[in-house]
């Protein structure tokens, strides 16, 4: 503790890949502490994504990275809201709430996206909302730098989170993946929120099917997200939205 | 929608149906048939004051070796002048950039942004280009501005193989491409081969329908402009199905079908004695059948409405050539009429409508040859393409609507 400036460690959550520690430092503020098991690639670039925009509104920013015997420790500001996945109903059936959230995301990860870096895992559980309603979006760990790698296409299997992912996350096909899989991400947040449904399916192999298949959503309900979704819920990401402005622009009022 | 002659051998009869027949809007210049010093001179004794304002030029960088005539090395920065391993990419670059400041130094309105053809295998060094060229646009674009002068629009050459039009991801990883956010070129110049079964003038592959009209409304949806060059009659459908900004319209077979792996002067296969393109069948009959026609009383049927070159070219006695230019003029003056026409109507619905009942028109006709006048046109004269065109019409163009 003392090695790493801590004076307590208040909390701790199992992520798989790496524990979330929450820690005071000895001056009592409160810290996020990453400990990265077998730590790989995907981690060091996550660390290298945070970072590089840790002067970025809207994100959990690095306060320092420190080591622990061979293992990355990374301390991130200590973010005190709620995840977006417990309170999802205040935002059922309110367009101009979504639009609002959606939108502050957006703008949050312009930057990144204009980086050509793409979150990959955009979820509720991944978004904390402040007390204020702003979001905070947390989670790297699987975002992608477009640039720093080389594009191959390839049949293996990409991370995804089956009720989030895109239709390209769920093909595999990693040439697809770009700023315009969180654009579809961002286009299922803000449908399940409204609908508190998926638009394709109920079950993971359900929803791999439509997409399988091409199949488009056919029936919109005529409300103020409607154009939004027409932009970002088609499986085909060439027929997406394309430039991050007008993205933004469908959700204003 | 403006229709482009896309100039190529004998190109002065193009030109000549544009100024004495006021058929079609301008031109596209091939490389290939017209040498550089050409250009801005006068051409088939038109002033370059004349035609240069309604003129692009298609500097076909995207020809193979076997393309390489002497036309093309006329243009010094040409690709065709690169032996052997001098073609790397930063000489195409600079090719390239070579050819918009040839394009720029004309003052064309339209410019063209030639291109490599890279094989769908090494889709990542094309990618790699494609970008490499925008961002070099985007500050050739932002200098331009800067002096004060007025800016053209820039067109990327994209051209797709009969391979990979009937290669559904290969497509939708092209369109990403040339969708992504970066790209600041105002549109795109399609050229797309189409793989033509023997004896047969129009495709049937019901792929290269469905990708080229994907890659068409895609582009269209996404804000670009979009040049259909090397078109074919069955630009009547994709102009139906899309609000296209330019089709173009040629005289040779070889202005009409785009090949990659070569271009050719003029249509092979020893003389022959052409083909009528008639707008009631929506299709070229075979010079030969035409008296077969005329012997049964048909020719009315298939005859080409308020047309002078087809008045002239169904007289008896005509003496057939696909080397005479009323021939070509009857295909240009006819197609042109039906595109505008289709593209009168303000809504894609309307003019779907309106391309399927020409299609369902075209089959009645045939219908009547066959029943009424015992005349069964074969080959390329029949009407296999009409079920594959409705089958194309009547179906929602994929990937490209939520609605």
């Amino acid at each position: 503790m003392k090695e790493h400036s801590l004076s307590e460690v208040v909390t701790s959550f199992d992520g798989g890949q790496k524990i979330v520690y929450i820690v005071k430092d000895l001056d009592g503020q409160m810290l996020a502490m990453k400990f990265f098991r077998n730590c790989n690639n995907r981690d060091i670039q996550e660390i290298e994504i945070l970072k590089k925009f840790k002067f970025l509104p809207g994100i959990s920013k690095v306060i320092r990275v420190e080591k622990y015997k061979d293992t990355p420790l990374l301390f991130e500001e200590y973010i005190d809201g709620q995840d977006l996945q417990d309170i999802q109903t205040e935002y059922t059936g309110d367009a101009q709430k979504i639009a609002v959230l959606i939108k502050d995301i957006a703008v949050i990860l312009k930057p990144i996206w204009s980086k050509r870096i793409v979150h990959r895992d955009l979820k509720p559980k991944n978004i904390k909302i402040l007390k204020n309603g702003s979001p905070v979006i947390m989670d790297f760990g699987i975002a992608r730098d477009l640039s720093a790698e080389s594009i191959t296409q390839t049949g293996d299997k990409q991370p995804m989170t089956w009720d989030y992912a895109s239709p390209e996350q769920y093909a595999g096909d990693k040439r697809a993946i770009s700023y315009r899989t969180d654009f579809f991400a961002l286009g299922l947040i803000a449908y399940k929120l409204f609908y508190n449904n998926h638009p394709f399916g109920s079950s993971q192999d359900e929803i791999g099917q439509k997409f399988q298949k091409k199949e488009n959503i056919i029936h919109l309900e005529s409300n103020s997200l409607k154009k939004f979704f027409e932009a970002t819920l088609i499986i085909e990401p060439s027929g997406r939205i394309r430039d991050i402005d007008s993205f933004i622009k469908l959700l204003e009022r | 929608m403006k229709i482009l002659h896309q100039l190529g051998h004998n190109y002065r009869w193009a030109l000549d149906s544009f100024f004495q027949n006021q058929i079609g809007d301008g031109f596209i210049i091939s490389a290939f048939s017209i040498s550089k010093d050409k250009i801005g001179n006068k051409l088939s004794g038109y002033e370059p004051s004349a035609y240069l304002p309604l003129s692009m030029v298609d500097l076909q960088f995207y020809g193979s070796k076997a393309s390489r005539g002497k036309n093309l090395k006329s243009y010094e920065f040409h690709p065709a002048n690169y032996t052997g391993k001098d073609s790397t990419e930063v000489s195409t670059i600079d090719a390239v950039m070579s050819g918009l400041r040839f394009q720029e130094n004309l003052k064309l309105k339209t410019i063209i942004v030639p291109t490599i053809y890279i094989k769908p295998e090494k889709e990542e060094a094309g990618t790699q280009l494609v970008h490499k060229i925008n961002d070099r646009i985007r500050k050739h674009k932002a200098s331009i501005q800067k002096q004060g002068q007025e800016v053209a629009s820039y067109f990327m050459t994209v051209p797709i193989d009969k391979l990979s039009i009937e290669n559904d991801q290969e497509i939708e990883h092209l369109l990403q491409e040339l969708t992504d956010m970066n790209i600041i070129f105002d549109g795109y110049y399609v050229v797309c081969e189409s793989d033509l079964q023997t004896r047969k003038k129009i495709s049937v592959n019901l792929k290269y329908y469905t990708n080229l009209n994907k890659i068409l409304s895609t582009l269209k949806k996404q804000g670009f402009q979009v040049i259909l060059g090397f078109s074919n009659v069955d630009s009547l459908v994709f102009s139906a199905m899309n609000d296209l900004d330019y089709v173009s319209i040629g005289t040779y077979e070889v202005l009409r079908n785009f090949n990659i792996r070569r271009f050719i002067d003029k249509d092979g296969g020893g003389p022959s004695k052409g083909w009528y393109y008639s707008e009631k069948l929506l299709n070229f009959v075979k010079a030969q059948q035409l008296d077969d026609l005329r012997d049964r009383n048909a020719l009315d049927l298939i005859r080409n409405d308020e047309n002078i070159f087809s008045d002239a070219i169904l007289q008896e006695g005509y003496d057939w050539s696909i080397h005479r230019p009323d021939v070509h003029k009857n295909y240009l003056l006819s197609v042109s009429k039906q595109l505008k026409k289709i593209t009168s109507f303000p809504s894609g619905k309307d003019r779907i409508e309106y391309m399927v009942k020409l299609v369902n028109d075209a089959r009645e006709t045939y219908k009547q040859l066959e029943e009424d006048k015992m005349l069964f046109l074969d080959d390329e004269s029949s009407s296999y393409h009409l079920p594959k065109w409705l089958s194309v019409l009547k179906a929602p163009i994929v990937g490209v609507s939520s609605k």
